[in-house]
């Protein structure tokens, strides 16, 4: 008897660890997506006390929404771009640093510090770059364009991001066994030999972390849109997140938006865990 | 002989990559530190005198401090309250190592993945009835709730790799367990706190998102607000709009100097196999 109340006393304690990450979760997460998931069978404008049980009403509105077409398109432009770019010049800066000289380590700092200033100060920053700079030396602003607005935008977030990558491929580089790299050497594999036969497969696991984190990030891309250019010109550069947070509070159409952001949520995740298993497997094969 | 050949061709592409990475802040500088007269006639050229009433003009623009302030507090408490939130329930999930406690391990995870934007509006209403909308409180919680995922995640990886053995001998010499957390596994945890400190830090003195639902109201602002609705009312006068930015930017400039093994340490984490 007295044992099993030493046992329960014992469990107790060990639940107290968890419980503020717990109320955390519960608070912050769980309740918001709860209510979210209530909110898209309402017609509920945000604001008045009446919100009227529309069922799948929302669901059918969105399959058959025009308008959505635009930053969805947007929105994969932006991730495709970005996740690409980033990664080539990351693993290219990585290459391009990963010798031991004087002076080494101040490269590697100055190409990472985008990387702690705000996403708002970054996209200050280029609209001005956009708009005095380049239209000095003769070329057009991409933010003022419809046709390369969105290109701009990728433009920043590889200025800010690239120094990210580089760093990650960077400790995969140097956790390559130089007797491998000297024995591919010896046997006479010229330079794109060594990259694709020793360089590639030990940085699987880079790829595995790397590939799925811009694509979660441009997936979400939403402070680039929403300081530089207000989803403009027109909506040319709005991406899903600014489109949910359109609705969601300046057009007061929750019932609409929250069915959005509820797609957008299933859509991310199995987007992202298709990607990340897809990678994981390669990296066992390889 | 061959092997100095390639380094100078590395340090010049180097030098060219530096030099475009550091342009962007070329323009901030260079606006900032040029009168109104100056700014409108040579625009992006070299200042040839250095003009600091932007700065003081900057500073004594209202509400200016109080976002500064409102900033400093919301980053305090929220690096504190996500240190000590995290640490005990990663070491708790990774100490029991069963199927309920996994679990919990896994739903931390599937967190990281949720956007944003699916939580924003529910999280709004709720906070707004338990009347902390506008609040720095509320803004912390909500900053503290949508980095729980990846920093439970840190500080597992990190506790997976302290033997328990140590532990297991102050249990014997009599400590209870919130002893042994706090007295002997929570000094182990040190660098994975800093890293977790200049990581959430960074997190929160930049949040725009979530500060932009939750503190609009002017005299609640953080600094990306601030600075979001100040570049568009000084469109005008973008030398003083670059003035505050960067004041408000020597804080990140600060700790990404003195602890930038850190930052990398956190960011990198995930690809390192372990």
């Amino acid at each position: 008897m007295k044992n099993k109340k030493v046992k329960i006393k014992n469990e107790l304690i060990d639940l107290s660890f968890l419980l503020p990450a717990f109320l955390v979760f519960v608070f912050m997460i769980l309740i918001p997506l709860v209510m979210g998931i209530r909110f898209v069978f309402t017609d509920w404008d945000g604001i008045s006390a009446v919100q009227n049980f529309v069922g799948f009403k929302n669901f059918n509105t969105v399959f058959h929404d025009k308008d959505l077409l635009i930053p969805i398109r947007n929105t994969a432009f932006f991730t495709v771009v970005t996740m690409v770019c980033v990664n080539a010049i990351g693993l290219g800066l990585a290459m391009l640093v990963n010798k031991e000289f004087k002076g080494i380590n101040i490269f590697k700092s100055i190409i990472f510090i985008p990387l702690v200033i705000s996403l708002v100060l970054v996209s200050q920053m280029w609209m001005y770059v956009y708009n005095d700079f380049f239209t000095v030396v003769g070329l057009e602003n991409p933010l003022v364009s419809k046709k390369y607005v969105m290109l701009g935008l990728c433009g920043m977030c590889i200025w800010k991001e690239s120094g990210l990558a580089m760093m990650v491929y960077l400790a995969g580089l140097k956790g390559i066994p130089s007797d491998v790299m000297e024995a591919a050497v010896v046997d006479g594999a010229n330079a794109w030999q060594r990259f694709r036969n020793v360089t590639i497969p030990f940085l699987a696991p880079a790829f595995t972390y790397c590939i799925p984190l811009w694509l979660a990030g441009g997936l979400r891309m939403f402070d680039y849109s929403t300081v530089a250019t207000s989803g403009g010109p027109g909506n040319a550069s709005t991406t899903m997140a600014y489109y949910i947070y359109k609705y969601l509070f300046p057009y007061n159409k929750v019932g609409y938006g929250q069915t959005v952001a509820i797609i957008y949520l299933v859509v991310c995740i199995i987007i992202s865990t298709f990607v990340t298993k897809k990678l994981r497997k390669r990296e066992i094969d390889l | 002989m061959r092997k100095k050949r390639i380094h100078i061709g590395n340090i010049m592409a180097l030098v060219v990559i530096s030099i475009m990475i550091l342009s962007p802040f070329y323009v901030a500088v260079c606006y900032a530190f040029k009168s109104r007269t100056d700014f409108a006639k040579t625009k992006l050229a070299f200042p040839t005198s250095l003009y600091l009433k932007n700065f003081t003009e900057a500073i004594a623009v209202p509400n200016y401090f109080t976002a500064f302030k409102n900033s400093v507090i919301v980053a305090v408490f929220m690096v504190l309250i996500i240190i000590l939130v995290s640490s005990t329930g990663a070491y708790i999930i990774t100490r029991k190592n069963n199927k309920f406690y996994g679990m919990f391990y896994y739903i931390f995870q599937l967190v990281i993945l949720i956007p944003f934007q699916t939580l924003m509006f529910p999280l709004y209403q709720e906070l707004n009835t338990i009347h902390a909308l506008n609040t720095l409180w509320g803004l912390v919680l909500a900053q503290v709730g949508m980095n729980v995922g990846y920093v439970v995640f840190l500080y597992a990886g990190f506790i997976k790799g302290i033997p328990v053995s140590l532990e297991e001998a102050a249990r014997l010499d009599g400590c209870n367990k919130y002893q042994v957390f706090f007295h002997v596994v929570f000094p182990l945890l040190k660098p994975i706190n800093m890293t977790v400190f200049v990581l959430s830090f960074l997190n929160s003195w930049n949040d725009f998102a979530i500060s932009m639902i939750i503190c609009q109201k002017q005299e609640m602002r953080t600094i990306p607000m601030m600075q979001y609705t100040f570049f568009g009312e000084y469109s005008s006068n973008v030398s003083v709009a670059f003035a505050g930015a960067l004041l408000a930017m020597v804080p990140t400039v600060l700790v990404y100097f003195l602890a930038q093994k850190y930052i990398i340490a956190g960011m990198t984490a995930g690809a390192v196999k372990s």
